[in-house]
């Protein structure tokens, strides 16, 4: 009794900051979510120019209405093999900590609520799996979607691989 | 809070009031306005029993003159009341009118040695942004004309007299007893000039200039501090006390005449002198009558920004297969039409980015009259084309190179008075600034009669400092490019050589960041002429569209040089990797831009694809392209923070199809190509 108590008020509270409204999308087959508040919009796939001497997951850069913003393919940034793009495949564009950029997705779902009570911690798979791009797992009926800690797919690693594909460091 | 300084404020607030109620000219109108409010919210806060009897007709006034109509029995109640005003002000301070004006506190200043700290009061802080956004306007006018008085021209001294005179009563209100009792020193000074008849002494003029420049750094001082409500005051005692010594003593009396009688010229309403004065304030407010908006920059970025979308997205719609396949001939003329539109609208938004460079102009009238003063040499300075326009994000990045060149073309071209009497030329050197505007280019030409470049001297320079070898032989025009070669001109041996060289790599850097060009042109013993070419703006690039394998990439035109058709006599290796392609003498060395920039299906062959030589000096390279697909204007744009900078790549531009098309470096593209050479020979090497 004690025990379960103790781990339903530490995951409420872990889980609060989590709660709220994400977009939902494939990649391959596995399903995504990203906190509504950092879309900005949803885009058809469009041409994209490739710049050279960037990582091979940052696929080009596309005009988005004279705004040239960048477009990262999220399949090779997580070693998912590339997206093939298709009638479905689909330009989310994110704004985080002042970095607009384009996430290349195979399909966009829907837009759904998840509770706190819903969202668990990552499951560590050991060294094989890298989970530091994730917020925790939500589970909606009979599916788990793989929450996306945009902040820190953008920005973090990524910042530092363009810098080393330029050869800055 | 310190207490308000009613000495001198609100009097000359009254004389200038008087002043401005019996001048006619619409801008007069609006001084008044201006500086009735000013009075208004001043006399709310410190209640002088003695001026508030002022109130009343002044309010009636200012309503008046909002509506446009002013009657005449509110105009004689307003002259009554500032007379009685006036006049009650001199009775209760005396020491005012009769004694010369504080003198006390110039004793103090003339102690004061080092910037006193200065809080500004929250009811005051209007008045000290107001005073930000409008001072310089003063120091302008102050700065023209005085400038003006030094090239011997027709001079306004109402233009120099006025400005000052208002600063006064702005640093008044301000509470700015230093730079109140500094304007008034400058104002005494004009004073026996009003007349028109005689002409302050060079000595004077430029002491009246060291007061400008004092109140322009105090302006900057309040621009600092006035986030936190405080700043220094900087001393002017010393300069005040030099501003009364050359008056001399015997002047001292008329100078606090007009207080005194302001209430006579009241009572002559149409004063000869106040008419003289009201004369040129209506040709010099004249620019002012066009009404101005201010708009935040980067509003009027994005403005532009979309209109250049607009134009893009309509080319694409008018290029529509379906429109122009001949048969929708209504629609095609409702696209036409939106077309013509776009286009007035589109000159309409580059022109908003547009400023006329007489400021600039300004500015570099009084470095020739500071450097003039400090060789010793006798210049007038010509300019022509001030209302030329430029971007003005151009306008700061020119005044650098623009001071290097006068400058240069004072203390080195031009000859000593001497000098120049015995080469039988006038005494006083010239030197011209101009602008004008050539197709899409903006040319400024620097010149001046001195003595030309010495080419001699120039290339026994350059052979000592091993830029050129002994035995090279070097045509005219290549030993005139030495002076911009960095190196040439790092130190003080320079000035032996004719000069020039003073950072002249410089000048030619930052004229080249903003895509121009710069040419000399000299004949020795007549001049020199230094021409700047440069774009109309900055937003626009002329490119060069080029193709390789299946990506499109734009190179600034002003960076290529010449593109050339590699012939297999013409091409080398060297050492087995190192390409070469041999132009006029000169080996280039090749870079393959599709092996930099890992593009597929680029044409291998050196024989087959075109070389475009780009850079300068030891950066001069040439790209191996497949084909120039033609000429583009494009607007360069970063490619995001979330891609920050790629070494070879100088941004993005939105290409007539709706794709991104990335604009080249073509430095950083040759120190990039060197690096992996480098790379590639360490490789090999292991």
């Amino acid at each position: 009794m004690t025990t379960e108590s103790l781990e339903h008020s530490g995951l409420h509270t872990s889980a609060d900051a989590r709660a709220g409204k994400y977009l939902t999308f494939f990649l391959n087959t596995e399903e995504y979510g990203l906190g509504i508040l950092k879309v900005q919009e949803i885009i058809g796939r469009q041409p994209i120019t490739p710049v050279p001497r960037t990582p091979s997951y940052i696929r080009g850069v596309i005009n988005l209405r004279g705004r040239i913003i960048p477009i990262m393919d999220l399949k090779r940034k997580f070693d998912m093999g590339d997206t093939t793009l298709t009638e479905e495949s689909c330009i989310i564009v994110t704004q985080t900590v002042g970095v607009m950029m384009g996430v290349l997705v195979d399909k966009v779902s829907e837009v759904l609520n998840i509770n706190g009570q819903d969202i668990e911690d990552t499951p560590s798979f050991g060294t094989a799996v890298d989970t530091a791009f994730l917020l925790g797992v939500g589970k909606t009926g009979d599916r788990v979607k793989l929450l996306l800690d945009i902040d820190r797919t953008v920005t973090g690693e990524t910042l530092n691989d363009l810098k080393k594909a330029a050869g800055q460091i | 809070m310190q207490e308000p300084n009613p000495e001198s404020s609100p009097a000359t607030e009254i004389r200038e009031l008087s002043r401005l109620a019996n001048a006619s000219g619409p801008d007069d109108a609006r001084a008044f306005a201006t500086v009735a409010g000013r009075f208004l919210a001043w006399l709310e806060r410190h209640g002088d029993p003695s001026l508030q009897a002022l109130r009343p007709p002044l309010v009636q006034a200012l309503k008046e003159s909002d509506n446009g109509e002013a009657s005449a029995p509110g105009h004689a109640l307003l002259m009554q009341a500032l007379a009685r005003s006036s006049e009650s002000l001199a009775c209760i301070q005396p020491s005012e009118t009769e004694a010369p004006p504080s003198p006390t506190p110039t004793q103090a200043s003339l102690k004061e040695t080092a910037p006193l700290p200065f809080k500004i009061a929250p009811d005051d802080l209007p008045l000290f942004q107001d005073f930000l956004l409008e001072g310089d306007e003063h120091l302008q006018s102050i700065e023209t004309n005085l400038l003006s008085l030094t090239q011997g021209e027709a001079w306004d001294v109402m233009a120099v007299f006025r400005p000052f005179h208002t600063l006064k009563g702005i640093f008044g209100f301000m509470n700015l007893k230093a730079l109140t009792d500094l304007a008034h020193a400058a104002e005494a000074l004009l004073e026996p000039h009003k007349s028109g008849k005689s002409r302050p002494t060079p000595e004077q003029v430029n002491l009246l200039l060291k007061a400008a420049d004092l109140i322009r750094a105090q302006t900057r001082k309040i621009g600092e501090g006035i986030a936190n409500s405080a700043f220094d005051v900087l001393p002017t005692g010393e300069l005040q006390a030099e501003l009364r010594k050359t008056l001399g003593p015997a002047k001292e009396g008329p100078r606090f005449e007009p207080l005194v009688s302001v209430p006579a010229s009241i009572l002559e309403p149409v004063s000869p002198e106040l008419e003289h004065g009201s004369e040129p304030a209506k040709t010099h407010g004249g620019t002012g009558s066009e009404s101005m908006v201010k708009v935040r920059t980067d509003k009027l970025d994005k403005l532009i920004d979309m209109v250049g979308e607009l134009v893009i997205s309509q080319s694409m719609v008018s290029q529509d297969p379906s429109l122009s396949d001949g048969k929708q001939y209504g629609l095609q003329r409702k696209v036409g039409q939106v077309s013509k539109i776009l286009r007035e609208l589109q000159s309409l938004s580059m022109g908003m980015r547009m400023v006329p460079m007489k400021p600039l102009f300004q500015r570099m009238a009084r470095v020739v009259h500071d450097v003039s003063a400090k060789t010793g040499k006798e210049v007038v300075l010509q300019t022509a084309g001030e209302e030329t326009e430029i971007d003005r994000t151009m306008v700061d990045s020119l005044a650098t190179p623009l001071i290097h060149l006068l400058r240069n073309a004072i203390d080195h071209g031009l000859e000593t008075p001497a000098e120049r009497a015995a080469t039988g030329k006038k005494s006083t050197g010239t030197v011209s600034l101009k602008a004008l505007h050539s197709d899409s280019d903006v040319i400024i030409e620097v010149a001046d009669d001195g003595k030309g470049l010495n080419l001699k001297k120039i290339l026994a320079k350059a052979q000592e400092k091993g830029i050129v070898g002994p035995a090279e032989k070097l045509r005219e025009s290549e030993i005139v490019d030495l002076i911009f070669k960095p190196g040439f001109s790092t130190a003080d041996q320079v000035t032996d050589v004719s000069g020039r060289g003073v950072g002249m790599d410089a000048v030619r850097q930052s004229i080249e960041a903003m895509k121009g060009r710069v040419e000399v042109r000299s004949v020795e013993g007549k001049g020199c002429v230094f021409t700047l070419r440069l774009p109309l703006t900055l937003a626009i690039t002329d490119g060069i569209l080029m193709r390789v394998g299946s990506e499109r990439y734009v190179m600034p035109t002003a960076n290529i040089h010449i593109t050339l058709k590699g012939e297999p006599d013409t091409v080398f290796t060297v050492a087995g990797s190192g390409e070469m392609v041999r132009f006029k003498g000169e080996m280039i060395p090749i870079f393959r831009l599709h092996r930099l920039f890992a593009v597929k299906g680029a044409k291998e062959s050196l024989v087959e694809g075109l070389l475009v030589v780009v850079g300068d000096g030891h950066q001069r390279c040439a790209l191996l392209v497949d084909e120039l697909l033609g000429q583009q204007q494009v607007v360069t744009k970063s490619l995001g923070d979330g891609i920050g900078k790629i070494g070879g790549v100088a941004g993005g531009a939105i290409l007539g199809d709706g794709r991104v098309g990335l604009i080249l470096d073509p430095q950083g593209i040759s120190s990039l190509a060197r690096a992996n050479q480098t790379q590639e020979l360490q490789a090999v090497g292991a």
